[in-house]
């Protein structure tokens, strides 16, 4: 389980998404229960690489979501 | 006596030709539309002045009578507009008069006869981008298997009546590749979605057999493993085409499975990402695999496309963020509560399959993969910095190009091969030079047309789709059907030519270039496997067509005996 820091952001590939953009630019794709009112925010997460890498979205590494708090 | 009992078989053999047409029958893209006549009410494109402003151009609309719309949403700076009218020939002339306008034609091929009938086809400015149209002329992919690995197929109402495969889904807990998501029925639609059927919206290539492969979950992830065996299926059975519009990190499974399946003349093409960033994950960065960029709507590098090695080719991916819906890939999929939706995507994923169809009209013109991936690179629109660029790769797809590519390069190997045999026999028989020429330039025109037309920098129009090709596909253009008809695709014609004229001194020389010539095009069909007969299949359409290619070679051989006889003995 490894800890981020960011801004969630919703977007929309063939769907919508959820992603974590991190200050140094690096992009993670959430998978999990997103509350939609952190959107826009600066947030905490706690989660790990997800085992199922690859997907339809390719805005970043995928990770499993355990928990998000605002940061 | 025994011309007239020749002209009576050709005359009863045209009458059966003729009451065996294909009648009624509306084949999906093929059909020619004849040029504009007087008083015909249609649309017509105005390409005004740059940089015009919205007071000239009320000004125009006022002076010409005309309530002009942009051709596309983001036609303003190019300054197309469209415009209905009640007789486009008069209409024409009046726009060309007006120096605002520095063009006016109305608008080619199938749009001026209502063609394609999609209500919603004016919203899919990527297909214009692409050059669809050319594509669907080219037969639409006509016998090109594409597998569609992603979160499963629909068959959605703009879907019914496409060629479907039977599908697989390597997803645990799934039994069927029945879409759950949207995603992949979505990207089918692209390459596929029912065209000219009077509904929603048309696809690149919608003659193909989509072969549907779930490996996806609902919520659009897939591990290397289920799409590396669904590469590994999708080969078994037969694919041509394999579209990935999926990425992820760098995997050795995944991009091995991509790269055996290109080896085994596979094209594989997949989505560069949708990071932003530059580094371009798998199967896309594998070198075997064509990694397909995105650009928007304004033909410039949509802002999430990634780049950097294993960027390839780019191709319309949309831009809603910056352009709303009308800037997304607009096609039908499942709307998630059991009903289906007209939706705009954007995404690497949505510019992966107009490659995937493209390529899939090019297999079924007769390339092989090599030739394909070769002729879809060369042929793109070169964009930043020129030849290849990491945003770009080589270029922005266009079908047309290389679909004009495709049917020059092969009408001009005809064009060469007819002359060559042509120039063989008469030097075998040693033909005198006053027969010889007109005998090698009518079997090399006959096998290839005047080729070199569609190069000259000319607008495409009928006479030179006629002209600059081999007289055996002369009667697609009229139907599509007509030129898979066995007497047709036969020596009948060449036969007859050459037992009427053959014997004249003056026009047996060009009865036995057409023989060469029409025999080289039946030949080459039954080589490369492009020209399809009607009632035969299963390799006996080769057999056919080499038979009747044979035939025609020994009839125009006979004609050169005739007229070496002829002129040895005159000589004698």
């Amino acid at each position: 389980m490894s800890r981020y820091e960011g801004t969630l952001k919703r977007e929309f590939f063939g769907g919508e998404i959820w992603v974590l953009r991190a200050k140094d630019g690096q992009a993670y794709q959430l998978q999990g229960k997103i509350p939609a009112e952190l959107e826009n925010s600066q947030v905490k997460v706690k989660g790990s690489a997800s085992d199922a890498a690859f997907g339809i979205a390719m805005v970043g590494p995928i990770l499993d979501v355990a928990s998000i708090e605002r940061a | 006596m025994r011309r007239l009992s020749t002209v009576l078989i050709l005359a009863i053999c045209a009458t059966v030709l003729w009451s065996m047409r294909p009648r009624g029958v509306r084949t999906a893209a093929e059909d020619i539309v004849p040029t504009v006549t007087e008083h015909q009410e249609g649309v017509l494109v105005l390409d005004l002045m740059d940089d015009l402003t919205p007071d000239q151009v009320a000004s125009l609309e006022a002076t010409l009578g005309m309530d002009l719309e942009l051709s596309t949403p983001f036609s303003a700076d190019e300054g197309l507009y469209r415009v209905k009218v009640s007789d486009l020939a008069a209409a024409e002339a009046a726009a060309e008069a007006n120096p605002l306008v520095e063009n006016a034609e109305p608008v080619r091929q199938f749009e001026a006869l209502g063609y394609p009938d999609d209500p919603m086809y004016d919203k899919q400015w990527n297909m214009a981008m692409i050059d669809a149209p050319t594509g669907w002329r080219a037969g639409g992919g006509k016998g090109v298997k594409v597998a569609v690995i992603d979160t499963g197929v629909s068959r959605v109402e703009d879907l019914q009546g496409i060629r479907m495969g039977e599908g697989a889904t390597f997803v645990p807990l799934t039994k069927t590749p029945e879409d759950d998501h949207g995603h992949g029925t979505h990207v089918a639609g692209t390459i596929a979605q029912a065209t000219n059927n009077g509904l929603g919206v048309v696809g690149v290539a919608p003659n193909v057999t989509i072969m549907p492969y779930k490996a996806l979950s609902a919520q659009g992830f897939g591990s290397s493993d289920w799409i590396a065996a669904a590469i590994d299926h999708a080969v078994d059975n037969g694919a041509d085409v394999i579209n990935l519009s999926l990425g992820g990190p760098y995997s050795e499974v995944l991009d091995k499975a991509a790269r055996d399946a290109a080896k085994k003349g596979v094209v594989v093409v997949a989505a560069a990402g949708n990071s932003g960033q530059r580094g371009v994950g798998s199967p896309a960065s594998a070198e075997e695999v064509i990694g397909v960029a995105a650009v928007g709507p304004e033909d410039t590098r949509a802002p999430y496309s990634t780049y950097g090695k294993g960027v390839d080719i780019a191709a319309p991916g949309g831009d809603t963020r910056n352009h709303g819906t009308d800037g997304g890939v607009l096609q039908d999929t499942i709307d998630g509560r059991g009903g289906h939706a007209y939706q705009a995507f954007q995404g690497t994923s949505m510019a992966t399959p107009h490659v995937a169809g493209a390529a899939a009209v090019l297999i079924g013109m007769g390339l092989d993969a090599e030739a394909t991936r070769d002729t879809l690179l060369s042929s793109a629109v070169d964009k930043g910095d020129a030849g290849w660029d990491e945003e770009y790769g080589y270029g922005r797809l266009d079908l047309g190009a290389a679909v004009t590519q495709t049917l020059v390069r092969r009408n001009g190997l005809q064009f060469l091969v007819g002359g060559l045999m042509a120039m063989g026999l008469a030097i075998l028989a040693s033909l005198k030079l006053s027969r010889t020429v007109p005998m090698v330039a009518a079997a090399a025109l006959t096998a290839g047309g005047f080729f070199f037309l569609p190069l000259l920098p000319i607008a495409p129009n009928a006479a030179i789709d006629l002209l600059s090709r081999d007289l055996l596909t002369w009667p697609a253009l009229l139907n599509a059907d007509l030129a898979h008809f066995p007497l047709w695709v036969s020596a009948l014609l060449p036969v007859a030519v050459a037992f009427v004229f053959g014997p004249s001194k003056r026009l047996g020389p060009l009865a036995a270039g057409v023989a060469v010539g029409f025999g080289t095009a039946l030949l080459y069909g039954a080589a490369a496997g492009t020209v399809d007969v009607w009632f035969l299949g299963l390799g006996l359409d080769k057999l056919w067509l080499g038979v009747n290619g044979t035939i025609c070679i020994l009839a125009a051989m006979s004609v050169v005996g005739l007229q070496k006889l002829d002129h040895d003995g005159a000589t004698a």
